[in-house]
């Protein structure tokens, strides 16, 4: 499995590497993000999002659950960390969600199993030192990779990022 | 001297219970008096000399269309100025308007005066209960006809009669007021004891189990507001006048069975429907628990998890100041709460352990203090808090857990305040509100009406009950917008977006 | 006497309505309409069910009972449905029962002698499937709801080594992972029966009534059809090994571990 990796400097190089993303993503493409707190996954979203042409500031969904916005495409963005059961995902329709018009963004989605689909990139950021990151991406099924590895060559040569050869990861 | 009598807002609340204290040897608490004010079928009034409390009332609405005078004091330097004569005229009248014909109290036996106040408005001793205040001190039952005792029909013009449905994110909430200011029933899914119900075809009702819970909430709600309009059984559909329902901003999968029940209900009765915005809702709950919230006015409003200054100009007219850029402040206190261990939802836990620390402690950045603009991010300070965690806890340092706890609440609580004098200041606000979560944080709250009131500004803080979810504020929303001939058609659609300014 | 009963259905892409009047010995469905549009329930349900009265000379204040779709299927959609049927029902004191959206689909072929299987979309690469056995104005169900992949389901059916007529909205996406596993045993019915008619929902009722499934008619009581993982599924899936099930490296600790 190849795993991709990314390092940032500073907060505006992980927004940049986010909104590297954006012209790639096309409706039913999932990122599920994870990462610890303060690590920078709002960040990421707020630069995807900018560059999908959201006019309204990305704020984070932790109370929310889900908030959604409108750009080129609608952004689903999700965050998992209030749910305490898989089941609780029913109710939010998340997986009919998924599969919709848009991209979703899933923060915490690490927190359930059944919250990861068979199709999407799983993104991890690091928190390596004050403000610089290692963000990680592990594509899923022949979708993620492509999108994984278009997005990692769309990043690579952005002020502040240092796109890392992809390697067997764990 | 000039002695006035008004509804009691939650501001009150404070002054009333010392003169509770100072009155009664069993007095109420502060939190009493706070769960009080959201139940329906009570009135409670504060009278009011130059703006200070001189005392207090209030009436419960009980079975059998018997209102029970609860608590009626004055302060001794107040007394013999017809004080308490003017608080219980207002409070039979009041007791009247919610359906009551007879009202009834206790007083103590050794209490002339009182006795003797109660006997002038025509109630008389029907009995003792001995030692109802403790041992050696008895009570005297007085009981009384009320004023207009005949029963008011529903359909007279007092007011416009609105069951509103909240449904927009975790709670299933229902109620009916009439008139945009008399809450005749209010109840949450939560509250429910769905089992008993149900007797277990339904299973246990978790948040978000909207479709289990609507019918039942509505159901409660209609009895409720029949015994409060003393009917035979529960208010009907086809004595209300319409229909409401929050229908944007929240989370599409809970808004849609709020608006779909909605739709059902008002085209099977015929009845008309209005749509309301959630946040709208949290400004009407300062509305209706404090009539004296006029625009033009601010409003500090937590929903969810957004942060909004809000403009009203004028009745119904909004315009958003700022709003959070990042984290809002309820979720930032829980991260760091998280952070340090407290669990989750850590806010409150970390708000208590502020109590006790030092706020100069540690100088974590305000941000956006100088921005000139009245967004608000956190973030920033949120990463300062947990850059300095992890920094401590990489040096071996122990970390004063209230002292950072103070340190943080404050740099949040300095920008908060500071925004919201500026608005006040640059809109000639006359009324300041704080809705929705952020009024459960007492140290924002008292740093804000400590720094707003001087202005001369009104400052409002509806009771917890209407600051989470409910759907009474939602009726409140719902009576402005329904008189203005706003309504939903049956082809409405809920939305998760929702901002103000379009209303 | 007669009654007026209203079906509606929305846990597919479909909205689907009709009206009915029963009558001693039978019911008697009298209009239907359909939309096929995804997410179109909430907008167009109302409106819709409005007309289809209207077309036969009835008002909302006719219908003497309400029965609805309850899925499973899309989770907004089985709610828009049955929330709309609680305001409806509750509004009109009228009763309200539920029926399940892959018995209405298979009740379509209740004269057809044949072994219906309807593989309705459950999402995340699931389908609801369920068997039935239909004839002589009957859909006997055979299996009882669940929520499995579509290949597992394939490879079952095909083991039974009968001809299998293939129906529900599922096929959309997996129509050829069951005519692969099942060759020449596999029919595929028209597209057009893949959602629900409102004449499945009325044959379903009217099966319900004799039996057990009957409902109590009070509209609190109907709820959705939820098929959930069991904890076994859950564990499953995390024994397939999603990498970050384990907790974080970093200096600072938070979030719980999957």
């Amino acid at each position: 499995m190849t795993l991709y990796t990314i390092a940032t400097s500073d907060e505006a190089a992980t927004q940049a590497v986010g909104g590297a993303l954006a012209p790639l993503v096309a409706p039913g493409d999932v990122v599920v993000l994870t990462g610890d707190l303060g690590a920078g996954k709002t960040q990421l979203t707020k630069g995807l999002a900018s560059a999908l042409g959201v006019a309204e500031p990305v704020t984070s969904p932790t109370f929310n659950i889900l908030l959604v916005h409108e750009g080129r495409i609608p952004l689903y963005h999700f965050d998992l960390y209030r749910l305490t059961h898989a089941e609780e995902l029913e109710d939010l329709d998340y997986w009919g969600t998924l599969e919709a018009d848009g991209v979703s963004v899933v923060e915490w989605g690490d927190r359930f199993a059944a919250a990861v689909p068979e199709q999407c990139v799983v993104v991890r950021i690091n928190i390596t030192g004050d403000d610089t990151r290692l963000i990680e991406i592990e594509p899923r099924g022949a979708r993620g990779e492509e999108l994984a590895e278009a997005w990692c060559a769309a990043s690579a040569g952005l002020p502040g990022v240092n796109v890392g050869s992809g390697g067997e990861g764990q | 001297m000039s002695v006035t009598i008004r509804r009691l807002a939650e501001t009150d609340i404070p002054l009333v219970a010392a003169l509770e204290a100072e009155t009664f040897p069993d007095p109420w608490t502060a939190k009493m008096f706070v769960e009080e004010l959201s139940q329906a079928s009570r009135a409670w009034f504060v009278a009011e000399d130059d703006g200070l409390v001189v005392g207090y009332g209030g009436t419960a609405i009980l079975a059998d269309d018997d209102a029970h005078i609860m608590n009626l004091a004055v302060a001794p330097a107040h007394r013999s100025q017809g004080i308490g004569r003017r608080l219980l005229d207002t409070l039979m009248r009041a007791a009247s308007e919610l359906g009551a014909q007879r009202v009834t109290l206790e007083v103590r036996a050794e209490n002339p005066v009182a006795t003797a106040l109660y006997e002038s408005v025509g109630l008389e001793s029907v009995g003792i209960r001995p030692e109802y205040y403790g041992p050696g001190r008895d009570a005297i039952i007085m009981w009384g006809d009320l004023p207009d005792a005949e029963r008011r029909p529903v359909a007279d013009d007092s007011g416009e009669l609105i069951l509103a449905i909240e449904s927009s994110c975790d709670e299933t909430a229902a109620a009916v007021m009439r008139g945009g200011r008399d809450l005749l029933a209010n109840v949450v899914a939560s509250q429910i004891d769905f089992h008993a119900r149900f007797g277990g075809v339904v299973p246990e009702i978790a948040s978000r189990k909207h479709t289990e819970a609507i019918v039942g909430v509505v159901d409660e709600a209609m009895e409720q507001a029949g015994e409060a309009l003393r009917l035979d059984g529960p208010l009907s559909f086809s004595e209300l006048d319409a229909i409401a329902v929050t229908d944007r901003p929240g989370l599409i999968g809970a808004l849609v069975v709020g608006v779909a029940y909605a739709k059902g209900l008002a085209m099977a009765t015929g009845k008309p429907l209005v749509g309301v915005n959630h946040l709208e809702g949290h400004i009407f709950a300062n509305v209706f628990a404090d009539p004296a919230v006029k625009p033009p006015l601010v409003a500090l409003l937590v929903s969810g998890g957004h942060t909004s200054l809000v403009h009203m100009p004028e009745w119904g007219v909004y315009r958003t100041l700022g709003e959070t850029l990042d984290d809002a402040a309820g979720e930032a206190f829980d991260k760091v709460a998280k952070v340090l261990g407290l669990g989750y939802p850590g806010g409150p836990i970390l708000s208590k352990l502020a109590e006790k620390g030092d706020p100069a402690a540690i100088n974590f950045p305000r941000a956006m203090m100088k921005s000139g603009d009245y967004a608000f991010s956190l973030s920033g300070l949120k990463t300062a808090v947990l850059t300095h965690i992890r920094h401590e806890e990489q040096a071996g340092r122990e970390i004063d857990v209230p002292d950072l706890a103070a340190s943080f609440q404050q740099a949040v609580i300095d920008v908060q305040v500071a925004k919201a004098v500026r608005a006040v200041e640059e809109t000639g606000a006359v009324a300041f509100c704080l809705g929705g979560g952020v009024a459960a944080n007492h140290a924002l709250r008292e740093a804000l009406t400590a720094a707003i009131e001087p202005l001369g500004v009104h400052v409002s803080v509806p009771p917890m009950s209407l600051c989470t979810d409910n759907a009474a504020m939602i009726a409140a929303a719902a009576h402005y917008r329904y008189v203005h001939g706003e309504r939903l058609g049956l082809d409405a659609e809920p939305s998760a977006r929702g901002p103000l300014d379009t209303l | 006497m007669s009654q007026i009963l209203l079906a509606l259905d929305t846990a597919t892409e479909r909205t689907t309505v009709g009206v009915a009047r029963l009558g001693q010995d039978e019911l008697d469905v009298l209009g239907t309409a359909v939309v096929d549009a995804p997410r179109a329930a909430m907008s167009r349900l109302l409106p819709m069910t409005e007309t289809l009265l209207a077309t036969e000379h009835l008002t909302i204040a006719d219908v003497d009972g309400v029965i609805v779709g309850r899925g499973p299927g899309s989770f907004t959609g089985v709610r828009i449905g049955v929330a709309t049927a609680k305001g409806l029902a509750h509004g009109l004191s009228c009763p309200l029962w539920g029926v399940s959206t892959l018995d209405a689909v298979a009740w379509t072929f209740a004269y057809n002698e044949v072994t219906v299987a309807v593989v309705g979309d459950a999402m995340r690469g699931e389908v609801y499937p369920a068997l039935y056995r239909c004839g002589g104005g009957k859909a006997e169900r055979l299996t009882p709801d669940r929520v499995a992949k579509p290949a597992d389901v394939a490879a079952a059916w095909a083991e039974l080594g009968q001809p299998l007529v293939l129906t529900g909205n599922g096929l959309r996406k997996y129509a050829e992972v069951f005519t692969d596993a099942l060759g020449d045993d596999a029919m595929i019915a028209d597209e057009d029966l893949w959602a629900p008619w409102a004449n499945g929902l009325f044959a379903g009722w009217l099966a319900q009534l004799s039996g057990e499934g009957r409902g109590s008619g009070d509209p609190a009581d109907v709820l959705p059809i939820y098929t959930r993982l069991s904890d076994a599924e859950e564990n499953e899936r995390i024994r397939e090994g999603l990498a970050f099930a384990s907790p974080p490296e970093s200096g600072v600790s938070g979030g719980e571990p999957a």
